[in-house]
Order: C-alpha cells, then structure tokens, then sequence
C-alpha cells in the first residue's frame, strides 16, 4: 500500500506540472474546454469571495485528471507546508499543515466532498477519480468550518452530470503489478436532470517485503463507486444527491527496526498479520435555492463507516500482543448556509447553522500471546518477588489472554455561525464568529480474565478478573471569530487575517489496554495480599484522567497576497504566526507500554512563509511551491524533561516544489500533442522525536513523465524517485523498541485515459 | 505443663491442618475497615542484634468457636523485604469472655500469598485481647515478632 499510495502521490505532483503546461499554452480539448467553461456551482463557504484572504491551493480537474492525483496524500508537499506522510495504511493518514498535525484521533483538516464534511478521518485516505476541483484553505477556518479545522480545510468537487455527458475511462499498470482502472458515464436525460456512475478499482502489488513470511506485506485492493443525481428546478432551487460507497482491504504496516546504538535498521521482521479493511458510505443531499435576496445551502449528509484493524502490535518475531480495532459509525451532518443573492454588493454576508451527531462502537481486543505474557506482564511481577522468593514464580495457566475493551462513543454538536465582509473602496474588511458546541460521552468496558498461580503458596491456578469500566462525558464551547483586512489593486491583492480554530477534544481509547494491563497487576497482587514497594504496572498516567483529552485551540495571524503581476505569471505569499494551546501531542506511557494516548500536554508556537510562484510562455511552464515553517514547543513536559524550544515532530520544516514542463503542439489528426515534464521535490528536515535526536534530513525526490495526447486518448508515461533516493516517511515507538517506516523507492508506470 | 501445652499445640495445629485441607475458609475481610481494627507497631528481630519496626499495621480478627482468625495487613518482616503481605493466621487458641481473651497458639501454618506459607511458621504464639488494645508475641519462622495495637 505505501508503495502504491506513493505512486498515487507522485503522480499527483507530474499530473500538476503537464496540467500547467497543457493549460497554458495549448488549446485545451474538447473534454476540458466543455468542462472548465462550465461554471462552478460552488459553495456558499468557499464562494471565491471568501477565499481571496486565505493561503490556497487550487487544483482543477485537467491538472488532476491528465496527471493522475489519484489521493489527498497525492496533494502533500505541492501545496506549501502541507504534509501527509505515506506510511502505514490507509487508516493512518495523518495531516500536517504549517507545522501541526496529529497521528491519532482529531485531525488539523477539515476535508468536504460536495460541501459534506468528513466525519471521521479514517476515511481521508481515498481514490480520487472524476475529481472536479481541490481547494486547499490553509490557516484555521473555524469561523466557517468549525472543529477539525485548525490547519485549514480541503473542498473537494466531484464531477458533475451537468458539467459533462458522455464516458471517461483510465487504466494504469505500474512497476510491482500494481495497477488502478476507473470507468464512469455522465448522462443528461434531460434538460434539468442529470445522472451519473462512476466506479473505480485500484489494486498495488505492494512494495515492501516482510522478511519473516517473505511475502509483500504492503499489497492491497481497493473499490469505490459513485452515483450522483442532479436536479434543477424552475422556481430557483437545484437538488444534488451523492452516493458513495468504498471499500478496503489491505496490508501496510511496513515497518523497520531500527538500533539507535548502532544508527541501523533490520528488515521488516513481524510474525502476525496485520492490515486494514474499510467499509464507508455516505449519502449526500444537496439543496441549493438562489432567490433575489437571498442565496441558500442545505446540505444533509448520512454516513457510515465500518472498518477493522489488525496489527502485531510488537512489529517483531516474537509472539508478544496483537490488537484488532473495529469501528463501526453513524453520524449525519446538517448545514444550513444562507448568503446574499447580490454577488456585486459591497456589502456580504454569510449565516449558517450547523447540526451533527455522530454514533461511534469500537471494539479493540488486545491479544497477549507467550512472549508478551512473559516479557510485559509475568516478567515485571516476578522480578519484584524474585527478590524476596528467588526459587518461586507467578505463571499463567494460558498461553494467551485478550484483553477486551469496548467504547460506545456519541458525539453532538451544533453551532452558529456569521461572517460579514464590506469593501470600501479598495479596502475589504471582514469579520466573523462562530459559536461551537459539542458535547460527547464515552462508555467504556474493558475487561480481561486469567488463570495465574504462585507455585510457593498455590497448587492449583485461580482466575483473576480485572474489570475498568464507567462513563465519561465532556462538553466543549469554542467561539471561533475571523477578521480580516484586504486592500485590492488591479494586480492583486494583499490581506491580514485574524482567526481561531481548534480540534476537537475526544477519548483515548488506545490507552485501555494499558491501563487494564496495570490493573490486572496490581489486582493480582490485591488478590495474592501482596503490595509491592514499586508499582508493578506499566502506566504512569492515572487512568482516570488518561481516558480523556479537551481541545486544542490556535490563534493565526497572516498577512499575504496573491499577485498576477504580469501576464503568464502569477505569485502568492503569505507569513504566518500561530500560537497553540493545550496541543494534543501523542504520549506513550513509561515503559514497556503497549498503548499511546493523546494528552493536551504541550504549548506551541509556529512561524513560517508559503510562496507559489507559476510562470508560463508559450509551450514552457514553470512552477515553484516553497513552504517553510519555524514550530516549536513552548512548553511541553512530559515528567521528566522538558522540551521547550524544540521542534515539534513529524511535520517538515520546508517543503518545496519544483515543476517544469514543455508542451509541443502537432497539428496532426491522431497525435494532439506531446509533453514532457520533470519535477523536483524536497522535504526536511522532520525531527521523529520531542527531544529532536532523530531526523530526517532535507531529502529529494527526482520525478519525469512523457505524455502522448491523440485525439480520444492519453498515453501516459511516468517515473517517480529517479535517483532512487532512501528517505524515511515514519518513526515511532512500541514496547521500548524503535521503528522506521520508508519511502517508496523507483518506480514508474503507463496510464490511459478515454474521453468519449 | 510443658508436655500439656505441647499436646495442646499438636492439637490445635492438626485442627488448623484438617480445617485447611477441608477448604474451610476465615471470613476476615481482604481489605481492612480502620474502625474494626486494631492499629499499632510490629517489631520483628532481624537475629542480627537489630530489630525492624513498622507503624501502623492493622489487624483484624474474628473467633469462631473458641479459635481466633486474625490478619495482619500489608506487613514487612524486614527493611529489605520489597513487599508488603497480607498474612492470614488461623485457629489461636482463645481463652477468656468477651473483651478480655488470653491467645495461645504454636505450630499454625499462616496463609498468605494465595496460600500456606510454611516458610513461616507461627511459634510460640501468646497474647492478649480487649475492647481497645491488642498484643500479640510469636516467631515467624526464625524472627520472634511483637505486636502492640489500640482501636
């Protein structure tokens, strides 16, 4: 799957270079001309008016669709200070924007699809195929988009029936059999009704090997399919319903162990299967109305995700614990928007009310097998008694125990919201507020029962039950205001922003298996009458307060531009200072821990630029995207040091992107034309650790791609990681021992795409 | 009187002993409830010419037919003993009425750690119960033990 999902990004990247070079100096086809004159039905929150104060990336459907931005993973580093590493599965798609992010639970962005927003972020990580637009809002926009959405946000369009009519088709085959297929027809039966089916299959041979079984562990497959309906209505109103359905089921978890005594990595070596299966759905209901006063939204969206995750959790040989998490979601959504109709008044306003409630099950059973009994559990307890009982040992009477832990986690919320903006003059002011509630509760059950004995004082093993179960809740009240000033010239514009946002707080659900590990413990030594001088258990975090975590909230301040200051080019700045608080960073307990948790442990702070430059003549295009982002700790002490100062981990501190590409024109009837394109990339450093001893160092990519367009069809060839570069995308911790997860490394492929 | 009190430990540790292999259990609670229990100071002779001393230690007791149950709560027997124990003694010899019981006991295997503790045997057990204190004498094992409690 990493090696796929890096195709997928890769081609991302070249898709974004030839799509510059085709729109710039080559008459687009007949396919792109049709659907790029057609106008956006845009939303109400990213009308263009909205977003002339905000850092964006945008991406239209030629610059996708000719070069294949297959994920949002795809999308990392082409859009400045925007990182989404490519390791695990497709359930760990953690986000990084100008130097936050998350590994776990509330992401920093907010992704919609047709203006539904995603629910649950372990569905971020999907095919793209038939994509219309991506618009990428860095910076928080809490006032329009609320929770989630602290690092910005991603609006994705589908393509629509009404944009265009007729059947698309693409087939890719690439290096380790990997290969993906999409097929989709648009069809308007009538004037004010249209219908389409798109569906896709994706498949990657994987790219990293599990020396153990010797199989790929990283192979996977994937499927989705879309139906969208779409109705106009003659008194002002216009209907759009989106069903889609995916579906999952892969491996991942590619991970080396790494020896920090001797700066090295073994080959991935884990024994227990591990992967990820993903089952969502979500339906969409769309009803725009534009009246004379009034422009109005409602969008009504059902969701559903089902997924399950298996891992070896020791990532090792030896048989030590394996978890499963399966969750299962319900959650609608309601967004109401309401604007000015006058899209030319100097004065505009935005009102919105936002409804969601969400039903969460997980079930994470952990699985203790021989080695892990032994060395995490029945180790810890016999090195206290071997002092005082050299001769005698606490055993099992099982070879493996499962630990069960079972969450029903609801979640509500409702918000209010407004935004104003007035031009006087050359000058825009806006102003906007955001009034966000939620509330959630968490029932929790986690249980696990074993045979132990004592062979100086028992003769026969006796079952020990240890039980952590109760009821949490928690409510949040966040108000998220925006102002902003923008002054307009006929060149471009320039603006300072205000904003707040925030993720939302939530539950460690990770952390139970640690805790009930500590419980049977020390319920072990309750039930011998036994206690220990020092604690047996492994947590160190009291576990009724490491079972929750509240939000964290970020001020930005910005100031930039966008310029078009002569023709063929176009340049975008923009300077940027956040200041975070009560950061969720991921904890992992002392120890031999097998959990990790979320704690509001860390103050931050975060400075950087983002500057896009995109130049074109004739059949030369050029663009450059450079992000660089300055985040450190403030404060974060984690018991025993602390890390003011340093780097916060896993997010880049710059992110560039080079592109250059040269279209040539053939007046040919079957070949259109020809572009050849390169790309450069670079990314660091990224520290892994809060101490900042482990990094990645500023590395690059090489990537290339020759493009044959006849009249109908599209040849694409394609090559990523040319220089073969080794580059480390992941690190963490398990069990005390360490891990890094890599790069993909060369690759190439060819692709076809139909446009009938 | 030596061979009386002889005979008598003999007895009563063979009752213990058939009371423990017929899986009759003391009712003691596993946890102490600090008003039912006496509080005071253990002093184990460490046979080194030193004596280890802990504060505090609770113990609870009930009498069954003329025999007293008692446990010791979460009790070192040495500084460097890294764990406390629960320890279960069972079946004293309990003389006396109510509020003023003279304890006798000698041979009695005590429980602790899921169970007989024989590393530990109670010796030379006397001592002496009211309403408000409580005194116990016995080796355990090699280490003559004293206790003195009050409610």
């Amino acid at each position: 799957m990493v090696y796929f999902c890096s195709v997928k990004r890769y081609i991302t990247i070249l898709a974004l270079f030839l799509s510059l070079s085709a729109a710039a100096h080559e008459p687009a086809d007949t396919l792109h001309r049709h659907i790029d004159e057609v106008q956006i039905t845009a939303s109400l929150k990213s009308d263009r008016r909205e977003v002339t104060n905000v850092a964006t990336t945008t991406l239209n459907m030629r610059q996708m669709d000719m070069q294949g931005i297959a994920s949002v993973k795809d999308i990392s580093l082409v859009a400045p200070n925007f990182y989404q590493p490519d390791y695990g599965s497709s359930m760990t798609s953690s986000i990084y924007v100008r130097g936050f992010g998350s590994r776990i639970d509330q992401p920093v962005l907010g992704i919609t699809i047709d203006d539904i927003p995603m629910m649950n972020k372990n569905v971020y990580d999907f095919d793209f195929y038939d994509i219309r637009r991506v618009e990428l809002l860095r910076g928080p926009q809490g006032t329009l988009y609320g929770r989630n959405t602290s690092g910005g946000v991603m609006n994705i369009q589908t393509l629509s029936p009404f944009e265009w009519q007729g059947f698309r088709g693409m087939a890719e085959y690439s290096t380790l059999t990997s290969y993906r297929a999409s097929a989709a027809y648009y069809h308007r039966p009538y004037e004010r009704l249209g219908i389409s089916l798109a569906a896709n299959f994706n498949h990657s041979g994987g790219y990293f090997r599990n020396t153990l079984t010797n199989n790929i562990c990283d192979k996977g497959n994937s499927a989705s399919v879309r139906l969208r309906l779409k109705w106009l209505n003659n008194a002002g109103w216009n209907f759009d319903n989106i069903l889609t359905a995916g579906y999952t089921s892969e491996g991942g978890y590619a991970y080396h162990p790494y020896d920090p005594t001797t700066d090295s990595y073994s080959p991935i070596a884990y024994n227990d299967p591990s992967g990820y299966e993903r089952l969502s759905l979500s339906e969409g209901f769309v009803a725009r109305y534009i009246g004379r006063n009034i422009r109005l939204q409602s969008t009504t969206s059902y969701q559903y995700l089902n997924d399950e995750m298996t891992l070896d959790q020791d990532f090792s040989p030896k048989s030590m614990f394996t978890l499963k998490q399966m969750q299962r979601e319900h959650s609608i959504t309601e967004d109401i928007v309401i604007r000015n109709a006058d899209t030319n008044s100097r004065y505009q306003w935005v009102c919105g009310i936002f409804g969601f409630a969400k039903w969460l099950d997980i079930s994470s059973p952990v699985t203790f097998k021989q080695d892990g009994i032994n060395e995490l559990i029945l180790g810890n307890i016999n090195n206290g008694l071997h002092t005082v009982f050299p001769d005698n040992n606490m055993s099992f009477g099982t070879d493996s125990f499962v630990i069960e832990s079972d969450f029903r986690i609801p979640t509500t919320g409702a918000a209010l919201y407004h935004q104003s903006a007035v031009e006087l003059g050359r000058w825009k002011l806006t102003a906007g507020i955001r009034f966000d509630y939620e509330y959630t509760s968490m029932r929790y059950n986690s249980h696990t029962t074993v045979p132990y004995r004592f062979d100086l004082t028992m003769t026969d093993y006796k079952e020990l039950r240890s039980e952590f179960k109760g009821r949490s809740k928690q409510h949040f009240f966040e108000v998220l205001p925006k102002i902003a000033a923008e002054y307009n010239h006929a060149r471009g514009n320039i603006y300072a922003t205000i904003t707040r946002g925030y993720k939302s707080g939530g539950y460690n659900t990770q952390i139970f298996s640690d805790i009930l590990q500590s419980k049977m413990m020390n319920d072990m030594m309750s039930d011998l009458g036994i206690e220990l001088d020092s604690a047996v258990g492994t947590t160190t975090y009291d576990s009724a307060t490491a079972t929750e975590y509240k939000p964290e909230t970020s001020w930005n301040f910005e100031v930039g531009t966008h310029l078009r200051p002569v023709a063929g080019l176009t340049l975008d700045a923009s300077l940027f200072w956040i200041e975070c608080f009560d950061q969720q960073v991921t904890v992992l307990p002392k120890g031999n821990s097998t959990g990790r948790m979320m704690s509001n442990a860390a103050r931050a702070r975060s400075f950087g630029t983002e500057l896009t430059a995109a130049y074109s003549y004739e059949g030369f295009s050029l663009r450059a995207d450079y992000g660089y982002t300055n985040a450190r700790f403030r404060d974060y002490d984690d018991g025993t040091t602390n890390y003011a100062g340093n780097r916060l981990p896993y997010a880049p501190e710059n992110t560039l992107s080079l592109m250059a590409a040269y279209n040539w024109t053939i007046d040919n009837p079957t070949l259109r034309g020809i572009t050849l394109s390169a790309d450069w990339r670079a990314s660091g450093a990224i520290y892994w650790n809060e101490a900042n001893t482990l990094r990645q160092p500023i590395y690059s990519t090489f990537g290339a791609q020759l493009t044959l367009r006849l009249k109908e069809l599209t040849i694409t060839l394609w090559g990523r990681n040319l220089t073969n570069t080794d580059y480390d995308v992941f690190y963490f911790k398990s069990v005390g021992k360490e891990f890094f997860s890599k790069g993909a490394p060369i690759h190439g492929g060819i692709r076809l795409n139909i446009n009938l | 009187m030596k061979i009386t009190k002889l005979i008598l430990s003999i007895i009563i540790s063979a009752m213990l002993f058939a009371s423990c292999e017929n899986g009759e259990h003391n009712t003691l609670p596993t946890k102490p409830e600090d008003s039912e229990c006496y509080i005071g100071t253990l002093i184990v002779d460490q046979n080194d010419g030193t004596t280890y001393t802990q504060e505090d230690v609770k113990i609870d007791y009930e009498i069954i037919d003329g025999k007293l149950n008692f446990v010791m709560y979460k009790v070192k027997f040495s500084q460097n003993m890294p764990l406390k124990l629960d320890m279960v003694v069972e079946g004293v010899d309990c003389l006396g009425v109510v509020g003023n019981y003279v304890l006798a006991g000698n041979g009695i295997i005590p429980y602790a750690m899921g169970g007989k503790f024989e590393q530990y045997i109670i010796t030379n057990l006397v001592g002496a119960i009211t309403n408000k204190t409580m005194n116990l004498s016995f080796k355990c094992g090699e280490y003559p033990v004293t206790y003195e409690g009050t409610k």
